[in-house]
C-alpha cells in the first residue's frame, strides 16, 4: 500500500475575502500604424504605382488625399503611460460579479480604450468609465478554482487616428470559491461523543430542550422546579433537560472522475457539495474534517473555528484530482476518522478503491452515507455493441450501488439542480441511528 | 459601430466596385479582377457585420454559410486594403478617363473613411479635423485630373519631370511604408512593456 500524502494545504489559510490595493505602473506603449493609416498608404503607394507603371498622372493625382493626411503624422507620442490597476476581491465564489479598476495617466491627449481579455473561466462584463482616465472593467468568475482573470489590454490613438499604441498587463491570479450547496438541514448521529455542542443528545444535561420531570433530589437547582407539576403531585419535581453535544464529521471528496455536463460535472458537485456541508457543519459548532481521494490521498482532521474552514476549503481547491493506477489504496487513514465521526462521501462510485474503502470503513464500524454525484453515462457510439455494452455498465453501477446499500450504507442521488436537502432529507428529519458492524 | 455606418460602408462597397467595373468589358481578367474586387469588398463587410454582432461567437452549429463567414473573420486578413487595390488595378485597365477616376478616388476615400467609422464606432463628426486636408487632397487630384486632360501635358518635358517626380515620390513612399508592413504585428501579440513600479 502507497503511503498516503499527508497535505498541509496552507500553513497562512486564506483570508476572508479582502479588496487589492491598485499597483502604480508605468508601460511602455508600443507603436504601429492604425489601420486606417495602413489603409491610406495603400491607396496612396497604389496610386502611384499605377501612375509610373501605366503613364497615367491621374492616378498620381490619387495619392494626393491620403498623402497629405499621413502629413499630420504626429511624432511627439508617450513612450510610456501610468498605469494604476487592481483587481477588487482576491477571494471570490463562483458566479460572484468583481471589477478590475483602471485608471490611466500621462496620456498626453490621446484617446484610450481599455479591455479586459478575460481568461478561460471568466466571463468579461461591460466597461464602464468616469471620463476621467478611470475605468471598471466588470467580470464574473464562471467555475471555482484557482485562475487567472485575464490580461488588461489598452489601445490608444492619436487624435488624427493615424497611430495607434498598444500594451497589456498581465493580471494576478484569483481564489475562486466553489458555491456552496448548502443543505437547511444536518444529518445528526443518535450517539455523539461527549463534547460540548449545539445538537440535543439523549442523555440529559444542561441544555435547553425539554426532555421530561423527575423527582427533585437534594442538590438539584431550584430554579428548574417544575411548579404545576409539584402542586399535583405533591412532591417537589424537576424539569430535565437534554444534554448538547458537538459531532465529528469527515466529509470524503472523490475527486478521481470529472464526468458530467460542463458546470455540472461530477467534480464540480463534489466540491460544491463538500463546500456546502463544511460551511453547514461548522455553523453548528461541529468538528469537521476532511478527505481528499485523488491519485495521492490529502486529508485534515476534524477541527472547530473559521481559520479550518478556510484550511478546509483551500485543500479542497488546490487538488487537481486525476486518477493514479499504481496508488492501489484501500483503507483511509485512522488518524482522519475519529471514532463515532459521521462519514458523508460526495463520490461517482467510479473508483473501485473508494468502495472498497467504504466497506472497510463501515467494517470498523463508521455511519457512512454516500452521496452519488454521478449524472453521466458513456457514450454507446454507432457500434451494434455500443448499448449492449452500456446496458452492463448500468448493471455493474446499480450492483455496486445495491452492494454498498446492502452493508448498511446509504447512497443517495445529486443531480446538482435540486437543493442538497432533498436527497438529505430522510435522514435530517430524525437522528440517524448509529449500528455497529 | 452601428448599422447605419454598416450600410453606408457597403453601399460604398458597391459603388466604388461598380463604378470602377464599368463598362464592364470583354475579357477574363478583367472579370477576374472584378470578381476578386467585389469578393474583398463583400469579405470586409462580413468581418466588419461580423465584430458588429457581438454574439456570433455563441451562434450555435456552424454549417455553410456561417461557417464561411467566420473563416473569413478569423482570417483577418486586410480585406479593404485589398479592395483598394482591386478597384485602382480596374480603373487601370481600362482606357484613360480621368474625371472618372477622380471620382472613383473621391469614392475610395469615403468607403476607406466609412470603414474606419465602422470600425471605431465613432460618429461621422470625428472626421471634422481632417476635413481641410481632405478638402486640399481632393483640390490637389482635380488639378491632376485637368493636367491630365491637357494634350500638351501627356508629352515633352514638363510630362517628364511629372513622371520623374511621380517615381522618386512612389520610391520613398514605399521606402518608408515596407519596414512598417514588415513589422506589423498582430492583434494578440503579446506586449513586451518593461515593468517599472514607482
Amino acid at each position: 500500500m502507497t503511503s498516503p500524502a499527508v497535505t498541509s494545504p496552507a500553513s497562512q489559510p486564506a483570508a476572508p475575502s479582502q479588496p487589492d490595493q491598485p499597483a502604480v505602473h508605468w508601460r511602455q506603449v508600443q507603436w504601429r500604424l492604425s489601420r486606417h493609416a495602413q489603409r491610406l498608404l495603400t491607396l496612396a503607394i497604389g496610386g502611384l504605382l499605377i501612375a509610373v507603371i501605366t503613364g497615367r498622372p491621374v492616378f498620381a493625382g490619387l495619392a494626393a488625399p491620403p498623402l497629405l493626411l499621413l502629413a499630420a503624422w504626429r511624432e511627439r507620442r508617450p513612450a510610456a503611460i501610468e498605469l494604476k490597476s487592481g483587481i477588487g476581491q482576491r477571494q471570490l465564489t463562483e458566479g460572484q460579479a468583481s471589477a478590475v479598476s483602471a485608471e490611466l495617466g500621462g496620456l498626453d491627449g490621446h484617446q484610450a480604450e481599455v479591455r479586459l481579455a478575460a481568461a478561460d473561466g471568466i466571463q468579461a462584463g461591460p466597461v464602464d468609465t468616469d471620463g476621467e482616465g478611470g475605468y471598471r472593467l466588470a467580470y464574473r468568475p464562471l467555475r471555482w478554482g484557482r485562475r487567472r482573470v485575464g490580461t488588461l489590454e489598452v489601445l490608444l490613438t492619436d487624435p488624427m487616428y493615424l497611430a495607434e499604441g498598444y500594451l497589456r498587463l498581465e493580471l494576478p491570479v484569483i481564489n475562486c470559491q466553489p458555491m456552496p450547496a448548502m443543505p437547511s438541514g444536518r444529518i445528526v448521529l443518535n450517539r455523539l461523543p461527549s463534547r460540548l455542542g449545539e445538537h440535543p443528545a439523549r442523555a440529559a444535561g444542561e441544555g435547553s430542550e425539554f426532555t421530561g420531570v423527575r423527582e427533585f433530589v437534594p442538590g438539584d437547582r431550584q430554579r428548574r422546579i417544575n411548579w404545576p407539576a409539584t402542586s399535583r403531585l405533591g412532591t417537589l419535581q424537576l424539569n430535565t433537560f437534554a444534554a448538547e453535544r458537538a459531532q465529528n464529521v469527515v466529509i470524503i471528496a472523490d475527486v478521481t472522475a470529472d464526468v458530467g455536463e460542463q458546470g455540472l460535472t461530477s467534480l464540480d458537485l463534489t466540491v460544491r457539495g463538500a463546500a456546502g456541508l463544511i460551511a453547514c457543519y461548522q455553523a453548528a459548532r461541529d468538528r469537521v474534517g476532511l478527505i481528499m481521494h485523488a491519485g495521492t490521498l490529502s486529508w485534515i482532521a476534524p477541527g472547530l473555528g473559521q481559520r479550518h474552514g478556510y484550511r478546509l476549503l483551500d485543500l479542497l481547491m488546490s487538488s487537481t484530482g486525476g486518477w493514479d493506477r499504481s496508488t492501489g489504496l484501500t483503507r483511509l487513514p485512522r488518524a482522519a476518522l475519529p471514532p463515532g465521526a459521521l462519514i458523508v462521501v460526495f463520490s461517482p462510485l467510479l473508483d473501485y478503491r473508494l468502495v472498497e474503502s467504504l466497506r472497510d470503513l463501515r467494517e470498523r464500524g463508521f455511519t457512512v452515507l454516500v452521496i452519488d454525484v454521478l449524472n453521466a453515462e458513456p457514450d454507446a457510439g454507432r457500434s451494434k455493441n455500443g448499448e449492449l455494452t452500456r446496458r452492463l455498465w448500468r448493471l455493474e453501477q446499480q450492483a455496486i450501488r445495491f452492494s454498498l446499500t446492502q452493508i448498511g450504507i446509504p447512497v443517495l442521488h445529486w443531480d446538482g439542480k435540486q437543493s442538497l436537502d432533498e436527497p438529505l432529507a430522510p435522514y435530517t428529519k430524525r437522528t440517524m441511528v448509529v449500528r455497529r458492524g | 459601430m452601428n448599422l447605419r455606418s454598416l450600410l453606408v460602408t457597403a453601399a460604398l462597397t458597391a459603388a466604388v466596385v461598380g463604378w470602377a467595373a464599368v463598362p464592364l468589358r470583354a475579357g477574363f481578367g478583367i472579370k477576374l479582377v472584378v470578381l476578386l474586387t467585389a469578393f474583398a469588398g463583400v469579405a470586409n463587410l462580413i468581418q466588419l457585420g461580423l465584430a458588429w454582432w457581438r454574439g456570433y461567437e455563441n451562434a450555435g452549429d456552424l454549417t455553410g454559410g456561417r461557417l464561411a463567414a467566420r473563416l473569413i473573420a478569423a482570417a483577418r486578413l486586410p480585406w479593404a486594403e485589398a479592395m483598394t487595390v482591386g478597384a485602382l488595378v480596374l480603373e487601370a485597365l481600362h482606357h484613360a478617363r480621368p474625371w472618372h477616376t477622380v471620382l472613383l478616388g473621391v469614392a475610395l476615400l469615403g468607403y476607406l473613411f466609412a470603414v474606419h467609422l465602422t470600425e471605431t464606432g465613432q460618429h461621422p463628426a470625428a472626421v471634422r479635423p481632417q476635413l481641410p486636408l481632405l478638402a486640399a487632397g481632393v483640390g490637389l487630384l482635380a488639378l491632376a485630373a485637368g493636367a491630365a486632360a491637357l494634350p500638351a501635358a501627356t508629352s515633352g518635358l514638363a510630362s517628364g519631370l511629372v513622371r520623374s517626380i511621380a517615381i522618386i515620390a512612389a520610391v520613398v513612399a514605399a521606402g518608408l511604408a515596407l519596414p512598417t508592413w514588415t513589422r506589423r504585428p498582430s492583434q494578440h501579440e503579446p506586449g513586451q512593456g518593461q515593468q517599472q513600479d514607482r
